[in-house]
């Protein structure tokens, strides 16, 4: 399509997206799904749905959306409850109050024709303010750069191989979550709550961790370089063969934590809790 | 002749009390209407408060009636508007859907001001 016929189809489907109530939004998603024009197709959809007015719209209904591409669409408290969003893109979206909360994402999906740098679900720039995703599981997300996702609900979300560089997750819930092989670069978690997360050989580079809960954390085999954790309270905490390098701990509470073969290099303690620490 | 006539027009008249049973008759004589039109009178308001009771009862049924009326028409419009929108908004969404049916609107399709024209028809 020229770009002057993609505008038109383009502008005639959002005016018509913003007339529409919610079952009809979702037929009409739907159709244009079945037929393969909102999918990931290189740098955009053939039709793309950025703008699109998608809020409050219940997509649980829908359990396989597959490679969709929601990339800048309005779906401020949408629901996906329950559903296949595989290598799903919400780039740009907004997606503040949306519920993501038991999707899944097993990354198996390979008719995306996609970026290869993005082999899996993208949330990049997009904006999840108290966004759920409860018990969300996902193999290959991207979160990063530049999202925000302050006080989002990740309770006993399971990931494998997600980034979340320079994305905001002050006061996130991380309770009982499980990041494994994460990437996070430039990522602010203050006053976040990772109770009993796990975040097992997970890469952490300048990421701010100021007065998070990291309580019974399973941090085993994780990688800190250049971290904040001033305030992090990390009693009980397991960071077994874990390397922390030029990071500062100020007043953290270490109490009862296991430091056992790990490799701390240039680390700062100050004012810091070591009672029972097992270094 | 008329002498006569005048000694017994000069006589004075012999002042005549009414006896009791007179009395009596009188009383009952005129009793009896002052009776029938307190009756009436009585009658009358009584007649007159249950007319206006009646009357008050066929006005608020009326008024009653016609808020019903208004409601139920309010309802039915509103029921009617909903039907035009749900309509409308069904004619767009086939309308949409046979936009993008008859566009070759697929990668690398050729897509002509023509064929534009023809599907924003």
């Amino acid at each position: 399509m020229s770009d002057k016929n993609s505008h038109a189809v383009y502008f005639k489907t959002l005016v018509t997206l913003s007339r529409l109530n919610a079952a009809r939004k979702i037929s009409l998603i739907q159709s244009l799904y079945s037929i393969n024009l909102i999918q990931r197709h290189g740098e955009s959809p053939v039709i793309p749905l950025a703008s699109a007015d998608l809020a409050n719209i219940n997509f649980s209904v829908v359990t396989e959306f597959p490679c969709i591409a929601f990339e800048g669409a309005l779906l401020n408290n949408a629901s996906f409850r329950h559903a296949n969003i595989d290598r799903a893109s919400f780039k740009k979206a907004k997606l503040s109050h949306a519920d993501f909360s038991y999707t899944i994402s097993p990354n198996k999906q390979r008719n995306c024709n996609d970026n290869d740098h993005e082999d899996g679900i993208v949330f990049r720039e997009a904006y999840m303010y108290r966004t759920k995703f409860i018990n969300a599981s996902y193999i290959s997300a991207y979160f990063g750069q530049f999202a925000m996702a302050n006080e989002a609900n990740f309770y006993g979300f399971k990931c494998v191989s997600c980034d979340f560089s320079d994305v905001s997750l002050i006061r996130a819930n991380f309770t009982e979550a499980s990041i494994q092989a994460g990437k996070l670069d430039s990522t602010t978690f203050s006053r976040a709550n990772m109770t009993e997360a796990c975040l097992h050989k997970s890469y952490f580079q300048t990421v701010e961790l100021s007065d998070t809960i990291m309580t019974n954390v399973n941090g085993t085999e994780a990688e800190f370089n250049k971290c904040v954790f001033s305030g992090a309270y990390l009693v009980n905490s397991s960071f077994n063969q874990v390397k922390i390098i030029q990071s500062s701990m100020l007043k953290v509470n270490l109490t009862d934590a296991d430091l056992s073969k790990s490799n701390l290099t240039k680390v700062i303690f100050i004012s810091a809790d070591l009672h029972y620490v097992n270094m | 002749m008329n002498n006569s006539v005048d000694i017994e027009t000069r006589r004075p008249m012999k002042t005549r009390f009414c006896t009791f049973y007179e009395r009596a008759q009188l009383l009952i004589g005129l009793s009896v209407p002052i009776v029938i039109g307190i009756y009436t009178f009585v009658q009358y308001n009584n007649e007159q408060a249950i007319a206006e009771k009646n009357r008050q009862q066929d006005l608020a049924i009326l008024n009653e009636t016609r808020i019903k009326d208004l409601e139920l028409a309010a309802d039915v419009r509103a029921h009617d508007l909903s039907m035009a929108d749900d309509q409308q908004k069904e004619d767009l969404l086939i309308k949409y859907q046979y936009f993008v049916a008859n566009c070759p609107i697929k990668i690398h399709m050729p897509f002509t001001s023509k064929h534009l024209l023809l599907c924003l028809d």
